[in-house]
């Protein structure tokens, strides 16, 4: 089903040279988290650095996929949410490499690839009712924006989680005095610490902007409407979590586990607004859908 | 050969909190090494006190030397021997020797191969020398087990890596934190293994190193040598909150450092990590600091399972050094026999000078007559054939010490002697093996 979901939209939707890339740069980023949750358990025998060189050309596949796009339709390559989703990703792909270049983290890959794969894999599934539907949306340019803000808070959010899952692995060895295993290639608990509290920092920012945008990419009338659907109020919940975390963390009252834990609470409304509403609650699940409803049903009054 | 023995507890027997119960400080050594050598009693011993281990080497002629030296050792600990008796084991002859020549080499150890244990065998040696609790017989077992393990060492890659407590431990230091170039490390007391570890850290690019001790004097002396600061142990609360890295290692009697001292700091830190590493025995910090929210705490047995690593990866060196154990013992010990038998030697030269002058005075009353040059070149005469003579019947004492004291029994028989030497029984007399109450090694930890 799936392998058909990409297949019928790959090709109905863009030419051949950009589904090339963008098929190399899906299987490059599986090849590379298969590489780096290898590297993670045996990093004697598999190198992270190999993940990285398959990694970085399916990063460049990505990009070379987005040429073609501009070359196709001569506009700016994200017409659909796929494409802004894809583009989040990128972003995603980027600032991975940006971060390990600035400071050398060799278990992240082992993370990162697999994250990467998931938002392929969730973009593919709902690549169906994405290309259609909204490409008409994505035309208003703060819809665009607010997706891909979201998307790539979204992604830093997935970083957050693996960090604070990371944290939990490591301070759980440390604590039980354990030294073998995955706990000795993970980055040491400071640089956990410091990572978890960072990617909070960036992603509630985008986040927060992300959803200012889209709540200005609709009129004033309809707020209430989309206040109404599910993903809008989970997504509320969520930034309140986040938030919850950011200040606990500055007021000293949340650290260590409880606020991996917390940011782990956050990650699985993530999953939940991103994933779980999407796939099963279509029907008015969307706010888009909810606002048009309700203003129809206004306009028929 | 069997007046050597040894009784001791260490890690493979007896938990921390039973070892800790026993350890011993410097400054009550001097009086335990006397308080054995009474009791037991016997002119030689030396009692090596380490965090791991505590062990009472003797040469002593008691038939009942495991019993007593049990009792010394739970009298002089203020504890029940039937308590101690579970966890302590007893070596008598060549495996008293063999398990020196262990225990110098590290192959005993927690960490094998480590040589710190060397120094401080060669400590405890030194130190009942300079109590006048070390003969001949403990004098050349001790010499030889420095030369033994540093054969091993020499001979063999059981010592080579980053295999001692220390650096194991910095290991771990590395996995808490990254960057150690921004970090405190504050070392309370000043024992070896913990300047050792300080080191370490000092070469991993810790920032600051902040000395405590009992005396201002002697945290001057060692924050002197890594560039830190010295601060009496009456302000060590004042700085525990600017320690990321705490190593702990004085002689105290009880704990230096509470479960609430941590809480305290802990919020003074907004929980950020700590390491903590317990080097003492009796430990400095109480195990309920664990606890504390960002606190990691470690001890020396906590290091236990990564050192069985280690053991593991250097097995076949640890053959080698099997062998080498063996084949100095075997020398060691024929040395010691053939030295044995300067006693019986001596016997029977002087039993010959004895039977030579009488002969002499003999001669001289019925040659009254001879003058005194003469009377010189007959007693140098009787002096060169009493001396070969005797010189193979030297030879065959010698040769038959060698073979052990059921040989030098026969030879002294033979030649009519009453001395032995080394004339101990082969068995254990007061430890049947049927019935030896040896302890059992403590289960690895899950």
């Amino acid at each position: 089903m799936l392998a058909q979901t990409f297949h019928s939209f790959s090709n109905s939707a863009i030419g051949l040279p950009a589904s090339v890339a963008l098929h190399a740069a899906i299987l490059g980023y599986l090849i590379a988290a298969v590489i780096g949750i290898a590297a993670l358990y045996a990093p004697a025998k598999v190198r992270m650095v190999w993940a990285d060189w398959t990694g970085g050309v399916a990063t460049l596949a990505l990009v070379v996929y987005f040429g073609a796009r501009v070359v196709e339709s001569g506009v700016a390559p994200l017409q659909n949410m796929f494409e802004v989703v894809t583009a989040s990703a990128l972003c995603l792909a980027l600032a991975y490499f940006v971060s390990t270049r600035l400071k050398p983290m060799p278990a992240l890959g082992g993370f990162a690839y697999p994250a990467l794969v998931g938002i392929f894999l969730v973009n593919l599934m709902l690549a169906g009712s994405l290309t259609g539907a909204s490409a008409g949306e994505v035309a208003n340019p703060l819809i665009a924006v607010h997706v891909l803000l979201v998307v790539l808070a979204y992604g830093v959010f997935f970083m957050a989680a693996v960090a604070a899952w990371m944290f939990l692995i490591q301070e759980r060895a440390l604590k039980q005095r354990r030294n073998e295993g995955l706990v000795k290639h993970l980055p040491s608990l400071e640089s956990l610490r410091r990572l978890l509290h960072r990617t909070v920092l960036v992603g509630l920012p985008l986040l927060t902007v992300g959803f200012v945008l889209g709540f200005a990419a609709f009129p004033p009338s309809q707020w209430g409407a989309l206040l109404a659907t599910p993903k809008v109020l989970t997504s509320l919940v969520l930034w309140a979590v986040l938030l919850a975390a950011v200040v606990g963390r500055f007021t000293g009252w949340l650290h260590g586990r409880r606020h991996s834990y917390l940011v782990l609470l956050g990650f699985a409304l993530v999953l939940l607004t991103y994933v779980g509403l999407g796939l099963f609650v279509r029907e008015g699940g969307s706010p888009r859908q909810a606002a048009h409803a309700r203003t129809d049903v206004c306009s028929g009054l | 050969m069997q007046r050597f023995v040894v009784l001791g507890i260490n890690h493979k027997f007896a938990p921390l909190e039973v070892r800790e119960r026993f350890a011993y400080s410097d400054r009550r050594l001097p009086a335990a090494l006397k308080a054995f050598r009474e009791i037991l009693p016997c002119e030689e011993v030396v009692l090596l006190s380490t965090c791991n281990r505590v062990e009472v080497y003797s040469f002593t002629e008691a038939p009942e030397a495991r019993n007593r030296m049990l009792q010394a050792l739970a009298t002089d600990q203020g504890l029940k021997s039937d308590f101690l008796q579970q966890y302590c084991y007893f070596h008598r002859g060549r495996e008293a020797v063999e398990h020196l020549f262990r225990v110098s080499g590290g192959l005993d150890s927690l960490v094998l191969g480590e040589t710190q244990i060397l120094s401080q065998v060669k400590r405890a040696y030194l130190l009942a020398q300079s109590e006048n609790c070390t003969g001949k017989a403990l004098n050349g077992l001790f010499h030889r087990a420095f030369q033994t393990a540093k054969k091993m060492h020499h001979e063999t890659g059981i010592s080579e890596g980053q295999f001692s407590i220390s650096s194991i431990a910095v290991g771990f230091v590395k996995r808490v934190f990254d960057d150690l170039g921004s970090k405190t490390a504050l070392l309370i007391g000043a024992g070896e293994v913990g300047e050792l570890t300080l080191t370490y850290l000092r070469d991993a690019g810790v920032g600051r190193v902040i000395v405590v001790s009992r005396t201002l004097e002697r945290a001057r002396e060692v924050a002197e040598r890594f560039k830190g600061d010295a601060v009496p142990l009456d302000l060590l609360h004042d700085y525990l909150p600017s320690a990321d890295i705490v190593i702990s290692q004085t002689s105290a009697e009880g704990r230096v450092l509470s479960k609430a001292d941590f809480v305290a700091c802990q919020k003074k830190r907004g929980f950020a990590p700590v390491f903590a590493l317990d080097l003492a025995v009796p430990r400095d910090i109480a195990e309920e600091a664990a606890e504390v929210d960002g606190v990691f705490l470690y001890n020396v047995d906590d290091l236990e399972q990564v050192v069985a690593d280690h053991a593991m990866e250097r097995s076949a060196e640890l053959d080698v050094c099997r062998r080498i154990v063996a084949t100095e013992a075997d020398s060691f010990l024929a040395g010691f026999q053939a030295y044995a038998a300067g006693p019986m030697i001596a016997e029977l030269r002087q039993k010959a000078a004895s039977l030579q002058q009488a002969e002499l005075e003999r001669l001289n009353e019925r040659l009254k007559d001879l003058p005194p040059e003469a009377r010189d070149e007959i007693a140098r005469f009787s002096e060169r054939l009493v001396a070969k003579l005797l010189h193979p019947q030297f030879q065959t004492i010698r040769t038959e010490a060698a073979k052990g004291p059921d040989s030098l029994r026969r030879a002294a028989a033979m030649l009519g002697l009453d001395g032995a030497g080394e004339a101990a029984p082969e068995s254990n007399p007061e430890q049947p093996a049927a019935t030896d109450p040896s302890p059992k090694p403590l289960p690895p930890k899950a």
